[in-house]
């Protein structure tokens, strides 16, 4: 078992008067150099978790430890973790080598080493030259890098990122990802980020944490998230999904309105109920492992894809196809999907 | 072209008032102080600016104008910045109403506010009477009819504006700046004094300048709680204009006060602008 | 058509002569109290075709402001004002000379009353007084000199810096055997004595609230008022008229230059300058009259002016040479006596 660098165990948070935990018995560990993202709707709890790594949130119960070591009770200034606020709070009343100069001061760091630490930062985050600017003559995302190259210049031992891209435009935010994830790769530091947003989530992070409600509901790399899904929760809110209920009649294998027989992949008892999740995207036309016949009840072309809602018995799924010259399915259309065993996922006992 | 008109429109009745309220009188003011009589605006001479400048009584009276000036805008600041502190970063649902709170002496004349610090600090007042009555002291303590008396109600009845000068002067504190400066190894002592006292500095400022300003200018409160003793430019002006019937030397007293601190008020504010930007 | 048969009707009912109109500004308060019921009124009985408006006035300042605001213009006919204020307007050409022909009364008047070639004439001098607390001071003040006594300090309240000053001056100065016009250094010298003893200066809201209230034993202020609190106040407020004597604050009567009605207001001006109004109103109001022919009871002499000893003391001023250094005198007080106490 790798080492694990943060560990988070049975951690609540109750703000006074509210009648339901923010934050309820969620456990977690990292490994060093590992980037976890917490995923989930607002209100779920994940920055909640964030500042209460950082030591700005006290927790109702429960330990944070870093190194093995219980950090609650710390005060937040000792704890040595960098954190990036989604709207980078940077210091307006200096310049940008001062705003990352700032942890170094506070640590009693020489101003000759100071400044050589400082600008190697601004060269991590590609702001050499741009030391003396004040903060306001820094776009979106040169403010975004200043704010990195501060929390990593102090060495921190972990790297907290409060939905760190919400801010930018679209095309900057893919930009920042990519460079967000190469600068924690060269440096090597453990981070956690909260994010609502999926797509980063899975291209960011090496494992993501699924939350909702206050509770964790599942952690896994972005391919377990996403093609393996456990909870419907995490099933639908990260990608789309169509769900299906059967009966396992052999191993592997449900029957299903609509289908007849459906194999798929999961443990499951002969002659139990079970539910069954395929991604539109993953049905194709034709015969597979799985298939089944139905008639076309409504098509929307979308370029690349062509979506489409298939009914078959009292069931109706939707299929994304990608879409190609030659002759496509129409409304009304009697036509044949299929599906691969391993696509169809086996999510929890039927209700 | 026609929105320019439209604006303009609009401007008149504002400028107008202004000139009924503000630039009339001015002008009459500084008619009056060059005027030969000293009620009627005849011919022109600069006795009276010669006869205030030349009296050492006079500068005497402007110097004790700036002392008192001073001490109450530094001691209404130094009262008005921690509630104000408080106000700007409380997030309790009481917010509106302490705010409310704290501003609420306003709705009370300066006036009556005097009074009642006369009631407070008299000989017979309720701190001398609660001194007396535990027998810690004999005789009253003088509390009032002095310059401590004026200066203490002086940053009661201003602080108000202290406080209301620097919530709106706290606009780029955030707590999340209070935060970044924690997380990155700040106690909350330096926190304070490399984050929040920066920060606040204008607000601040604004605040010692509105008290300052206000308090150069005041003379009821100054008449009333100096008991006569403090005499400052706004009791001179006061008295040489309804005592002694000499409007013309209270216009050129007037308009050397003007003249003095708005070129105060000018440098300070440029000083200021340079610290925001 | 109806409105002006009934003005004509009224017109031809009050003699055939037009209504006049005399509008009086002066001193607001019991003065303008008493100066409606004892002197307007019987006035207007005696005259029915003459109305007269009085318009009360925050202070004499204030009424000076405004005639020299509407010099050009004037809607007052008649003003009342303090005798040194009435020399200032008198300076900038603001009353219209009276003579005996058209005003017999000022006959009667002293002539230290007839100022700037009877321009103004005094009508009532208000004695300056020692007020005191009946209730805290068992043993009255019956000299000046009391002022000075150690047993009241912090104890006195002296508005000195305005017209009560200018008359302690001339008092102070002749009991230390001086003459005002010569030198007012002993006056300087004695309310320098009594000066550790004030309290303020500037007592709020004024000179006989401060002795009402207990918040000082003594008081420098006017005696027609303070007979007045005497008697409505439960005589908390006691009212000492030194053996010295005193000097009054004098007010003026004035015809304003260029009045919309002169012949009506120099009717009101003789009426008010008359020994019948003087006396009544000195006897209603405790301020001594001017008028030479006016016999006070003795009781009456007695309030305004205190005992055989003060009224022989009593005092008049120079109106017209102290105008000259009136602001002069509230300067050295304020230097030299409040600034230093």
């Amino acid at each position: 078992m790798t080492e694990r660098h943060v560990s988070v165990e049975n951690l609540v948070k109750t703000y006074p008067g509210a009648a339901k935990p923010s934050v309820d018995d969620v456990s977690f560990s990292l490994p060093r150099g590992e980037m976890l993202a917490l995923l989930g709707p607002s209100g779920c709890g994940k920055t909640t978790i964030l500042r209460m790594i950082a030591g700005l949130v006290e927790p109702t119960s429960g330990s944070i430890r870093l190194n093995g070591r219980e950090v609650s009770g710390i005060p937040v200034y000792k704890r040595n973790m960098g954190m990036v606020f989604q709207a980078y709070a940077l210091f307006p009343h200096m310049t940008v080598a001062e705003n990352i100069a700032f942890g170094l001061e506070m640590r009693g760091i020489a101003k000759a080493d100071r400044a050589a630490k400082v600008a190697r930062a601004l060269d991590l985050v590609k702001l050499s030259g741009l030391g003396d600017r004040r903060i306001t003559q820094l776009s979106g995302g040169q403010q975004q890098r200043c704010a990195i190259a501060r929390s990593l210049v102090i060495e921190p031992e972990l790297l907290l990122l409060d939905e760190p891209l919400s801010n930018l435009d679209a095309k900057l935010r893919d930009e920042m990802r990519d460079e967000i994830r190469e600068i924690q790769g060269r440096t090597g530091v453990t981070a956690i980020f909260v994010t609502h947003d999926q797509d980063e989530a899975l291209s960011m992070a090496d494992r993501l944490a699924v939350m909702s409600a206050g509770r964790l509901e599942q952690i896994g790399t972005p391919r377990q998230i996403f093609d393996r899904p456990e909870t419907e929760f995490v099933a639908s809110f990260i990608g789309a999904g169509n769900f299906l209920n059967g009966r396992v009649t052999a191993a592997g294998e449900a029957a299903v309105d609509g289908f007849g027989a459906l194999r798929f992949v999961g443990d499951a008892a002969v002659g139990q109920d079970v539910r069954l999740m395929v991604r539109p995207h993953r049905l194709v036309m034709g015969g597979a492992a799985n298939s089944f016949t139905g008639t076309v009840e409504h098509i929307v072309y979308r370029g690349q894809i062509l979506t489409m809602t298939v009914r078959a018995g009292e069931t109706r799924l939707q299929a994304d196809l990608h879409t190609h010259a030659g002759a496509l399915p129409e409304k009304g259309q009697t036509v044949t999907l299929g599906v691969a065993p391993e696509d169809v996922t086996f999510i929890g006992r039927a209700a | 072209m026609r929105d320019r008109g439209l604006v303009l429109a609009l401007l008149i009745p504002g400028l107008l008032a202004m000139l009924a309220t503000f630039i009339l009188p001015m002008a009459w003011l500084l008619r009056a102080s060059f005027s030969t009589s000293t009620m009627v605006q005849v011919g022109f001479t600069l006795d009276h600016y010669r006869a205030a400048l030349v009296d050492p009584f006079y500068w005497k009276v402007a110097l004790n104008t700036l002392t008192l000036g001073l001490t109450v805008a530094g001691v209404a600041v130094v009262l008005a910045y921690p509630i104000a502190l408080f106000l700007a970063r409380t997030t309790s649902r009481w917010r509106g109403v302490l705010t409310a709170l704290a501003v609420a002496p306003l709705l009370t004349s300066a006036v009556v506010r005097t009074y009642g610090w006369m009631v407070i600090l008299g000989d017979r007042g309720v701190i001398n009477g609660t001194l007396q009555s535990l027998s810690i002291i004999e005789t009253p303590l003088r509390l009032s009819n002095n310059s401590f008396g004026a200066t203490v109600a002086l940053v009661e009845i201003l602080m108000p504006y202290a406080i209301l000068a620097m919530l709106a002067g706290f606009g780029r504190l955030s707590v999340q700046l209070e935060e970044a400066a924690a997380m990155l190894g700040a106690n909350p002592l330096r926190v304070f004094w490399r984050i929040v006292l920066p920060l606040s500095l204008p607000g601040v400022l604004t605040g010692a300048l509105l008290v300052f300003v206000l308090a150069i200018s005041s003379f009821v409160t100054p008449r009333l709680m100096g008991g006569g003793r403090v005499f400052v430019l706004g009791t001179e002006v006061f008295s040489e204009a309804t005592v002694t019937l000499n409007w013309s030397l209270a216009a050129a007293l007037s308009v050397m006060l003007l003249v003095l601190f708005s070129s105060v008020i000018v440098i300070y504010q440029r000083a200021l602008r340079r610290l925001e930007a | 058509m109806k409105a002006i048969t009934l003005t004509l009707a009224a017109l031809l009912a009050s003699g055939g002569a037009y209504a006049q109109e005399v509008n009086v500004i002066g001193f607001s308060g019991v003065f303008a109290d008493n100066y409606q019921k004892f002197i307007i009124e019987p006035f207007e009985a005696a005259n029915p075709g003459i109305t007269v408006n009085y318009q009360p006035s925050k202070n004499s300042a204030e009424t000076l402001a405004l005639l020299t605001r509407q010099a050009a213009n004037p809607t007052i006919d008649v003003a009342l004002l303090d005798i040194a204020v009435a020399i200032k307007a008198n300076e900038a050409g603001l009353f219209s000379q009276l003579d005996e022909a058209g005003v017999p009364n000022i006959a009667q008047a002293p002539d230290w009353a007839r100022v700037d070639e009877d321009r103004s004439v005094a009508f009532s001098q208000d004695n300056l007084a020692i007020l005191y607390n009946t209730e805290t001071v068992t043993e009255p003040p019956t000299s000046w000199n009391d002022l000075a006594d150690p047993k009241y300090k912090g104890r006195i309240a002296a508005k000195l810096g305005d017209t009560r000053g200018v008359i302690l001056i001339p008092i102070l100065t002749k009991m230390a055997g001086g003459n005002y016009k010569d030198s007012i250094e002993p006056a300087i010298e004695a309310m320098n004595a009594f000066g550790p003893n004030v309290l303020t200066w500037e007592p709020a809201p004024d000179c006989y609230a401060v002795v009402q209230s207990g918040e000082v034993d003594l008081s420098i202020c006017w005696n027609g008022r303070a007979q007045y609190l005497h008697d409505t106040q439960g005589g908390t407020i006691g009212v000492a008229a030194p053996v010295e004597g005193s000097i009054g604050q004098t007010s003026a009567i004035s015809l304003v230059e260029g009045s919309p009605d002169a012949e009506a207001a120099k009717k009101f001006i003789d009426y008010a300058l008359g020994a019948e109004a003087q006396g009544t109103f000195a006897e209603k109001s405790f301020y001594g009259p001017v008028n030479t022919t006016v016999e006070l009871a003795p009781e009456v002499a007695q309030r305004i002016y205190g005992g055989p000893e003060a009224q022989a003391a009593q005092m008049t001023l120079d109106w017209q040479w102290v105008s000259g250094v009136y602001s002069q005198w509230i300067q050295r007080i304020n230097r030299e006596v409040i600034a230093f106490n």
